[in-house]
């Protein structure tokens, strides 16, 4: 079954991308997590988002296109990126939210996908 | 209705086989209200609610932009995990509590903002909802 793992940074973790004296620990740690899931065998996808002041809301109404800077949430955290993992329950997803970099310093949700019928 | 679930993903899959390199990646996250969500399991609503996803899909095929996508469960499954002091606490429920969730994302790769923004509007979410349309960052390492 596929788990969505959402990544939700603080300023803090977002500012270490581009940060010299940091940066090279903060990919560090996120290059370790994302081996460890591959050679695990249970990564579907992964992909990190630029920060959330880039992200443009949009919605339909009245068939008006309304625009607005900035991600439809406004939280202190934000999702900095996510990965998809296939494993055979919700237990073992949470395990690795827990070992997910982003765990100790914003939080990671974690949400079951609808399954496929085949 | 699952069914347009599967043939969505199958095309998102092929067409991440066959993408040729041609813009920037973007992801648009679908936040769905309440009233949608109960739509997918609605004997009379269903059909009409997963035929319009099928449709967009469909359409981001087409257009050969589409590089991935799900559908999550509703965010009453999730679960929000932080660690403080190497102790893991895990709690019921989304990071973000607000009424329109997260209800899944397409992952589209299109020239420029504008081009995500008007397949952002495009989508069915977008009537009753939102999309959030958030460009991706260059992650060293990644498959």
């Amino acid at each position: 079954m596929n788990y969505l793992i959402l990544i939700y940074e603080s300023e803090h973790g977002v500012a270490a991308r581009t940060d010299e004296a940091r940066a090279p620990e903060y990919w560090q740690s996120w290059s370790n997590y994302a081996d460890a899931l591959i050679a695990s065998g249970i990564f579907v996808d992964g992909n990190g988002l630029q920060p959330a002041t880039t992200a443009t809301t949009v919605r339909l109404r009245d068939d008006k296109r309304l625009v607005h800077d900035g991600p439809f949430a406004d939280t202190k955290e934000q999702l900095g990126g996510y990965f998809v993992v296939n494993v055979p329950d919700l237990d073992t997803a949470l395990e690795w939210a827990a070992r997910c970099p982003a765990a100790t310093d914003g939080a990671v949700e974690v949400r079951p996908a609808l399954p496929p019928r085949d | 209705m699952k069914r347009h679930h599967f043939s969505l993903l199958a095309a998102a899959a092929l067409a991440v086989m066959t993408a040729t390199a041609n813009g920037d990646q973007f992801a648009l996250l679908i936040y769905e209200t309440p009233d949608e969500l109960a739509a997918r399991t609605d004997d009379t609503r269903g059909a009409a609610y997963w035929k319009a996803f099928a449709d967009y899909g469909a359409a981001l095929q087409s257009a050969g932009i589409i590089r991935g996508g799900a559908a999550l469960q509703p965010n009453t499954g999730a679960k929000t995990v932080t660690v403080r002091d190497d102790e893991s606490v895990t709690t019921d429920g989304p990071h973000a509590q607000s009424s329109t969730q997260l209800g899944g994302y397409f992952v589209i790769e299109v020239p420029t903002l504008d081009e995500a923004l008007q397949w952002a509007a495009k989508a069915p979410s977008s009537l009753t909802g939102a999309v959030e349309v958030r460009p991706f960052y260059p992650v060293p390492g990644m498959p």
